[in-house]
């Protein structure tokens, strides 16, 4: 990692940076006009997992970006370069200050590092502001704090990862698109389903969602679905355990209807953007009640769509 | 002859239809599980549609962690007019053109509303709603009161009214707050009046139901476990604690001292949801400084 950007100067921000939110962006935003200032580059410093997965991973959030998705993001944010740093058990061990002399300091020649005032990072969160102050005079670099921006969009709730994992726990994909800055979007690859839909006049694919990643809570979604040839279709989507035929199934599936589509999606990725939140879920005293529903879902999520 | 003992517990997630009051709906769902031990977090009007969360059997007990939830509410702000209840169902008592009202400065206004802020509100008086009084053409004396606002979000103009605009308005808001009275402050601050018409609780917390109003919940939404339903109470990061230790099971009930450690990683009114091995919820216990104190003992283990 010697020289990372030859020998151009660098401002920098650390962080997971999962969902590539609203905050995350307006951060970026600061990275980049202090960049400018200084002639120098704006480099986005994150993991390639959550580091809570490593050092506490019973507790690990549920991600909202998958590693690629963060990348597709933060070059979308104008940054000028996004170093992922491999977070495994050494360096969840490794000393904060070892970490800033060997990755921003030597590797990315930093002349400037932003971050919140509560910043933690390293082994036992021994880094804070207060050793990046400490490191800076010797090493020429300036530690500047975050300016917060009060929001503009009526919203008085501070946008982090954690409220939008919240209000996606309660289905609430609306609320997390608006600290998103964009839907919550989850890939997956479509796998052999038990073609149970088809026979009830609704084919659906099953969608293999890692379990790594976030889901909206159980319930009927209208969706907007990216298939393999990069074309967009509306969409009606099931998040659940399958109440009526699988009683005692325990992991969450995520079911797309497709409208308007037909075609074998099976084995292509799936991009799945929820839009709205249709319905919760239920018990279906029979496969009429279910076809009629199914029905109104679908017109549900058209109207929703258009 | 003595009655069967309940075998049912659990949480309903309803949704409201208009015309009926929330106790109606209880109704319903009495005769829906032969149980008499219904209840309900968080009345909503007659008039209004959406999410009613009700507790079946044992359950009712749980229902006091459910009253503090935020709420979010959709709802349409006729501008122009004023009413005597504040929303479609009063008489219309003052007019004004707000023909030339823009979005934008709709938003503006909305804006000044969100955090916390004084309100006056309505509650019930005298042991009777104030919608009741209200209709009635009674007299209220109503003193402001703190309450938060989350997030006032105006999605956009729905249809005009006498050439006034009618907007549709998204709030997320602390417990108590009144939406009826958001929408004509808001008339007011631009100028006129307004009064709130369509109003639909779309969550509480984190339990929500879709902007269209689903007319068969009442007979059709699934009984939701108790321990699934307390899982969802904290933006899915309740506190639980399983058990099963027989010395720490006798004691159940009982306070449990923590001023030896004195743990102050642990905040005043923290909650934990005590389970026995078989994940059935026994008891919810809150701390209270210096000791984990029982709030609510569960007759018997329920799922």
């Amino acid at each position: 990692m010697v020289n990372a950007l030859g020998d151009v100067r660098t401002v920098v921000t650390i962080g997971a940076y999962d969902g590539v939110h609203l905050g995350h962006r307006a951060v970026i935003s600061q990275v980049r006009e202090r960049a400018k200032a200084l002639g120098a580059r704006s480099v986005v410093v994150t993991f390639d997992r959550h580091p809570a997965s490593v050092v506490r991973p019973e507790s690990a959030p549920k991600l909202l970006t998958d590693p690629q998705q963060k990348l597709e993001l933060l070059a979308s944010t104008g940054v000028d370069a996004t170093l992922v740093v491999p977070f495994g058990e050494s360096q969840s061990q490794e000393a904060p200050r070892d970490f800033v002399q060997r990755v921003l300091v030597d590797a990315l020649k930093m002349r400037a590092v932003i971050v919140g005032e509560d910043f933690h990072f390293g082994h036992k969160r021994g880094g804070n502001v207060a050793l990046l102050r400490e490191m800076a005079p010797s090493n020429d670099f300036e530690v500047s704090p975050l300016k917060l921006v009060a929001r503009a969009d009526g919203v008085n709730e501070a946008v982090s990862s954690t409220a939008i994992r919240r209000a996606l726990s309660g289905g609430d994909v609306r609320r997390a698109s608006e600290m998103l800055g964009r839907n919550h979007e989850v890939r997956g690859t479509v796998a052999q389903g038990d073609k149970r839909g088809r026979t009830i006049g609704f084919p659906t694919a099953n969608v293999a969602i890692d379990a790594s990643l976030c889901l909206p809570a159980d319930g009927v979604y209208a969706a907007r679905v990216t298939v393999g040839d990069g074309s967009s279709h509306p969409a009606a989507i099931n998040i659940g355990r399958r109440p009526t035929f699988y009683e005692h199934a325990q992991q969450s599936l995520l079911e797309a209807h497709l409208l308007d589509f037909t075609g074998d999606l099976y084995g292509q990725t799936l991009r799945v953007s929820f839009v709205e939140f249709l319905r919760g879920e239920r018990k279906f005293s029979g496969v009429e009640e279910l076809r009629s529903q199914l029905q109104n879902d679908i017109a549900q999520a058209r109207a929703a769509l258009t | 002859m003595a009655r069967k003992p309940a075998v049912t517990h659990g949480f309903v997630v309803v949704d409201k239809p208009t015309g009926m009051t929330s106790h109606d709906v209880v109704g319903r769902l009495r005769r829906r599980f032969n149980e008499r031990r219904i209840g309900h977090s968080g009345t909503l009007d007659p008039d209004a549609t959406g999410v009613l969360i009700v507790a079946v059997g044992n359950a009712t007990r749980l229902l006091q962690f459910f009253g503090d939830l935020p709420k979010t509410y959709t709802g349409e702000v006729v501008f122009g007019s004023a009413t005597s209840t504040l929303d479609a169902s009063g008489e219309v008592v003052a007019t004004r053109d707000m023909s030339a009202l823009t979005i934008e400065r709709v938003r503006e206004a909305a804006r000044t509303f969100v955090g916390d802020i004084m309100q006056v509100p309505a509650l019930k008086v005298d042991g009777r709603r104030l919608h009741e009084i209200a209709r009635e053409g009674g007299e209220v004396e109503r003193k402001p009161r703190p309450v938060t606002v989350h997030r006032y979000v105006v999605h956009g103009e729905v249809e005009r009214i006498d050439d006034n605009p009618v907007v549709r308005i998204e709030v997320t808001c602390s417990s108590g707050t009144y939406i009826r009275t958001l929408a004509a402050d808001l008339g007011e601050l631009l100028g006129g009046y307004a009064h709130l018409r369509n109003l639909r609780r779309r969550a509480i917390g984190g339990f929500i139901v879709g902007d269209v109003l689903d007319e068969t919940s009442i007979d059709s939404s699934p009984l939701m476990p108790v321990v699934a339903a307390l899982a969802r109470l904290d933006g899915g990061e309740s506190s639980f604690v399983a058990v099963d230790d027989d010395r720490v099971l006798a004691s159940l009930g009982d306070v449990m001292d923590t001023s030896p450690s004195r743990d102050t990683s642990i905040a005043h009114g923290e909650r934990r949801f005590v389970l026995d091995s078989h994940h059935r919820l026994l008891a919810v216990y809150e701390h209270a400084g210096d000791a984990w104190r029982p709030v609510v003992v569960m007759p018997e283990p329920v799922h």
